[in-house]
């Protein structure tokens, strides 16, 4: 460590102590001396995990200006003290050896070093000549501050809606499930039903690897005595099977007939929560193009149309048996037993996602399971702030923060007040959507591809898109399109891009997250980046500040000020977009105060800052209370529980899609897929992930522990296929479908088994990217893209 | 009587002797009226060291006269075997475990690696082998140090895959990593000379002492028959996160 290193280190150790002591909740004993040395000389300080949307905190321990431990933070409610072996390795993700230090600019073949002030100039020069095709492409991994800035860079200052996150490819969905069967977005529900159910129903879900510390919290209740029932309703065995009781392995796609059939058994045997649904439900079914709303429909038309699925006709269908169709439904006929539903990628990244999220909900509702603790429905995301940032900031491209939407004028005022922008600046037209993003900047603009630039932070679009081919690749042969990615190391997306930002990353500088149980957490800047590597939220602002010298009228305010204007305690405009005035004032604090004013919009009301400096997340609701304390919200629309819920209710969907405090139950038809099987492609494809790597393993392909553990992606395929094909274990084989080709070796009765006809490859290993030939086809209304059903066929690569 | 009893009953004598002086003062020492100590004044150094060390596995197998005593000879003949010499602390030895663990913990408090291959989709049937610290020949399998849970390979990953590797497959990204873990913390410390050493590493989800004290020959306690070790050996309320100090 050079002197300067040294020096940067003492400074960072003495505010974070400074920093701490000002605001810990019992320090009056803590001498900052201590705080800052710590014992073995190391600093201790919490930070919810870089990873995925579970929430976990961790605590930091940080030495000589390096991390150099990681402990389970057992403050927290979310995982108390436990975390995954991702968690636990979570600060090896700092010191891959290939981290990106300084901006570089393609120039012919090649990426070469630039300054930032070029960087910059670069960015605002293309935005400068057409800042209508300049999109803005972002993640649920953006920190609340980082999207809530690019959010306003685009909507509020360059009148801009094509802002999207890749959310979009996770998450959308369970948003518009939450949307149209409550009105609002996100769980009404919280991690607490984990501790108090008795049966846990999996739609499709893998928690053992993807959501492993709330899997303990479940299972850990049977060594402590207490019984668990696990019904996992998949289509392939993972490692959370054998936790399970019941296994009901259905066909792709059966899964509406599946969620049908319970209701319809309810229905014929008069077995539903009549007074529930009398006082608190409405029926809605589709119009004959798929939208958010739908229309209502009657209770008598939902028992006709329903009436359908009877166990037999569910069972031949999906594949499982009619008795456990009714062994389902019988459950939810139960009034004794407290049943929670949980489910991520398995329903949202589904054509029908948008529709099957909506059934899920329904049974529930229809049941009368819903709204007591252990007995409701529980959507886990898969990005650590995909609630925090996409869907509650709405980087999305209709959405304005807090839950608003462009196309209401009502929202978009309220936008421009507490923005202060003159009227009419935020524009009503949603902005194109990922897929069309995407679709269109690979597409020559003299054929309608009217986005020339890209800019992508917190995320590796160039292997999480579907089918590559189609939507990332052609962008790159045309000389007019210009791709900009922040990241932290070189992946598939920096590349091929244009010009490359090396970011900060986690505790490399301050954040915010919002977690799946509407948790919003707080952390600070622990140690320095690496070489020229600067916060995104930074890239961003110092961007909006070159448009405002170069005399863009949309980086200013109706007052004239600049749109990130912020100042010291002495009302000195501090200059933040010079990286060394960064940090002369907290920029999240500033932003996340602003942000603060659109959450009471929808009954999403944030504490201010420092609250959450105390705290290991709060889930909100927060609401002040009169003695000054703030408290959180762990159930939405229950009365006693959520503090908007008028005394005597009971239950109140304040957000009613039907404006009359009801819920909605949706029906839907069970639809056939876009792509199936069939004689020339005759098998499933499903991808996912494994517990070791994280989405793309940009990160945890560098970690040493989690490589050596699952060092490369495979083929899962059913060992009465590969013998009826000659296949061994272990053979290379060409995996084909309608996009394209890839050869991976064999993996038999590996992590999962799927059954005959079905394979699995995980979407980790750049080197072996699946999305080369996943489909692209979406769901009508959330417009996420299917990445678990397409049509394959498998050669032996010998032959 | 050969040389190993002739030192043992000479040491008896010894003891004897000073724990009947020692009571005999004490009891006389009890019976004065003493001014109020004013304050603590550290002991002194030559006083500390007559402070009885923790005793050998010798030691405690002939000092007992209670009705277990052939039984816990017995017990304590098998440790005895099992960990050669007394109390001395064997720095190589201690390197040597030391090495050993963090060749498999990427820090200090790291969940280890596990060294053998596992079913990949079964229920984790760990606790067969580890929840029992069973020993076969030299061969241990460590009993968890934390409370059991159900789903261990949330934690434990196995140390090399048994993925099929794929030849043709380029080595990018590196798997390089410039992290430098928190070594292991060393020898607790002392109050003074003899006095039990604190725990100087947390103890969340290192509860179970024995699960390294009475495994690894450098780590290994000279008393693992006793069962409360926090009732001499302070843990750090720092560390554990029982107080706010350090751990906002």
């Amino acid at each position: 460590m050079d002197r300067r290193e040294f020096l940067k280190a003492t400074a960072m150790a003495a505010a974070t102590a400074a920093a701490r002591a000002a605001h810990a909740q019992d320090d009056d004993a803590v001498d900052p001396a201590v705080l800052a040395r710590g014992e073995r000389g190391v600093t201790w300080d919490k930070a919810p995990c870089r990873f995925c949307g579970t929430g976990c905190h961790v605590q930091v321990g940080v030495r000589a200006g390096r991390v150099v431990a990681i402990a389970g933070d057992r403050k927290a409610a979310v995982n108390r003290g436990l975390l995954c072996v991702k968690g636990y390795h979570v600060g090896l993700a700092l010191y891959g050896k290939d981290r990106l230090t300084t901006p570089l600019l393609r120039k012919g073949d090649k990426q070469v070093p630039i300054s930032w002030t070029e960087a910059i100039e670069r960015i605002a020069e293309r935005v400068m000549r057409d800042s209508k095709g300049f999109a803005f492409y972002g993640s649920g991994q953006w920190t609340i501050p980082e999207g809530y800035a690019a959010q306003k860079l685009m909507k509020g200052g360059l009148s801009n809606n094509h802002i999207d996150p890749n959310a979009r490819l996770c998450m959308a969905s369970a948003v518009t499930g939450f949307m149209s069967t409550y009105g609002v977005d996100e769980p009404a529900s919280c991690y607490d039903d984990l501790d108090a159910a008795d049966v846990v129903i999996l739609w499709g879900n893998n928690p053992a690897e993807m959501h492993p510390v709330l899997f303990s919290r479940l299972i850990d209740r049977r060594t402590r005595g207490e019984t668990v029932t696990l019904i996992d309703i998949g289509t392939r065995r993972t490692r959370t099977t054998p936790f399970a009781q019941h296994y009901l392995e259905f066909k792709p796609n059966t899964d509406l007939a599946i969620a049908n059939g319970i209701a319809a058994y309810l229905i014929a045997h008069d077995a539903y929560d009549k007074q529930f649904v009398a006082k608190h439900c409405a029926f809605r079914c589709d119009v004959a193009e798929p939208d958010l709303n739908g229309q209502a429909m009657s209770f008598d038309d939902y028992k006709k149309r329903i009436a359908k699925f009877t166990p037999e006709y569910v069972a031949k269908v999906s594949g499982l048996k009619a008795q456990d169709i009714v062994m389902l439904a019988e459950l939810f006929r139960r009034r004794d037993v407290k049943i929670t539903s949980l489910w991520c990628m398995g329903v949202n990244q589904h054509t029908r996602g948008t529709a099957m999220n909506r059934l899920i909900h329904g049974i529930h509702l229809l049941s009368g399971h819903w709204g007591h603790e252990g007995d409701g429905p529980q959507s886990l995301t898969g990005q650590p702030s995909a609630c925090g940032t996409a869907r509650e900031v709405g980087t999305l491209a209709h959405a304005l923060p807090g839950g608003g939407v462009v196309t209401n004028p009502e929202h978009r005022k309220h936008a421009e007040e507490v923005w202060n922008l003159p009227e009419g600046r935020i524009l009503a037209k949603p902005g194109y959507h990922t897929v069309e993003m995407w679709k269109r900047f690979s597409t020559p603009t003299e054929r309608g591809g009217d986005i020339h630039t890209i800019w992508v932070q917190v995320t590796n679009p160039g292997q999480s898109l579907p089918n590559r081919p189609l939507l990332f690749d052609p962008s790159r042969t045309l000389a007019d399109k210009f791709l900009i990615v922040s990241d932290v190391y070189p992946t598939e997306t920096t590349r091929a891009a244009d010009l490359v930002l090396p970011s900060a990353m986690w505790v490399e500088k301050n954040g915010l997250f919002g977690n799946s149980e509407r948790r919003t957490q707080q952390w600070f800047k622990q140690v320095s980046p690496p070489g020229e590597a600067r916060d995104d939220c930074w890239q961003t602002i110092a961007v909006a500040r070159k448009l405002f010298e170069l005399g863009h009228p949309g980086m200013r305010d109706k007052d004239g000020a600049f749109l990130f204007r912020m100042l010291d305690s002495k009302q000195r405009e501090v200059p933040i977009w010079n990286f060394q005035h960064y940090y002369d004032i907290n920029v999240d604090r500033e932003l996340f105060e602003e942000y603060r004013k659109f959450s009471r919009a929808k009954h999403k009301d944030l504490a201010p800052y420092d609250e959450y400096v105390k705290a290991r997340g709060l889930r909100w609701p927060v609401v002040k209370q009169p003695d000054g304390s703030w408290r959180e919200t762990r159930y939405r629309f229950v009365e006693g529980e959520d503090p908007y819920v008028k005394a005597g209710a009971g239950f109140q969907f304040y957000h009613s899609v039907s404006k009359d405090d009801r819920a909605q139950i949706w029906f839907h038809e069970d639809d056939p897929p876009p792509e199936a099987p069939d004689a020339a492609y005759p098998f499933w494809l499903c991808t996912g992930r494994v517990l070791e790597h994280w989405h793309t393993g940009s990160m945890t392909m560098r970690i040493p522990q989690l490589r050596r553990a699952m060092p490369q992606a495979y083929v899962e395929m059913n060992r009465r296929d590969a013998q009826r094909m000659g296949i061994a274990e272990g053979e290379l084989v060409t995996l084909e479908t309608r996009r394209g080709q890839l050869q991976l070796p064999v993996w038999l009765d590996g992590r999962g088994q799927p059954p005959e006809g079905t394979l699995f490859v995980p979407f980790f290993d750049e080197r072996l990217q699946i999305n080369l030939i996943t489909l692209e086809a979406y769901d009508p209304v959330s417009k996420q893209p299917d990445y678990k059903k397409c049509a394959a066929r498998v050669r032996r690569s010998a032959s | 009587m050969d040389a190993h009893k002739l030192i043992t009953r000479r040491w008896l004598t010894v003891l004897t002797v000073a724990a009947t002086s020692a009571t005999l003062a004490g009891f006389m020492v009890g019976t004065r009226r003493e001014p109020e100590a004013a304050g603590y004044a550290a002991p002194r150094a030559e006083r500390l060291r007559e402070v009885a060390k923790a005793p050998t596995y010798r030691e405690l197998a002939s000092g007992r006269e209670d009705p277990n005593r052939e039984r816990q000879a017995g017990n304590v003949a098998l440790l005895a075997a099992a960990v050669a010499g007394p109390v001395a602390h064997d720095s190589s030895a201690w390197q040597a475990s030391v090495n050993s663990r963090s060749e498999r913990r990427a820090y200090d408090g790291a969940p280890p690696l596990i060294p053998h291959p596992v079913d990949q989709r079964a229920l984790p049937n760990c606790s067969t082998c580890h929840e029992q610290h069973l020993r076969i020949g030299e061969r241990v399998s460590p009993a968890p140090s934390h409370v059991s849970m159900a789903s261990c390979t949330q934690c434990h990953v196995v140390a090399s895959s048994p993925v099929p590797p794929m030849a043709a497959l380029a080595a990018a990204p590196p798997v390089d990593n410039a992290f430098e873990g928190l070594a292991s913390a060393g020898p607790g410390k002392r109050a003074w000379p003899g006095a039990p050493p604190v725990i100087p590493h947390a103890t969340h989800m290192r509860e179970r002492c024995g699960s390294c004290h009475a495994t690894s020959s450098g780590l290994h306690s000279s008393h693992t028959d006793r069962q409360s070790c926090t009732q001499c050996h302070a843990p750090s309320a720092q560390l554990d996160q029982h107080s706010s100090i350090g751990t906002p």
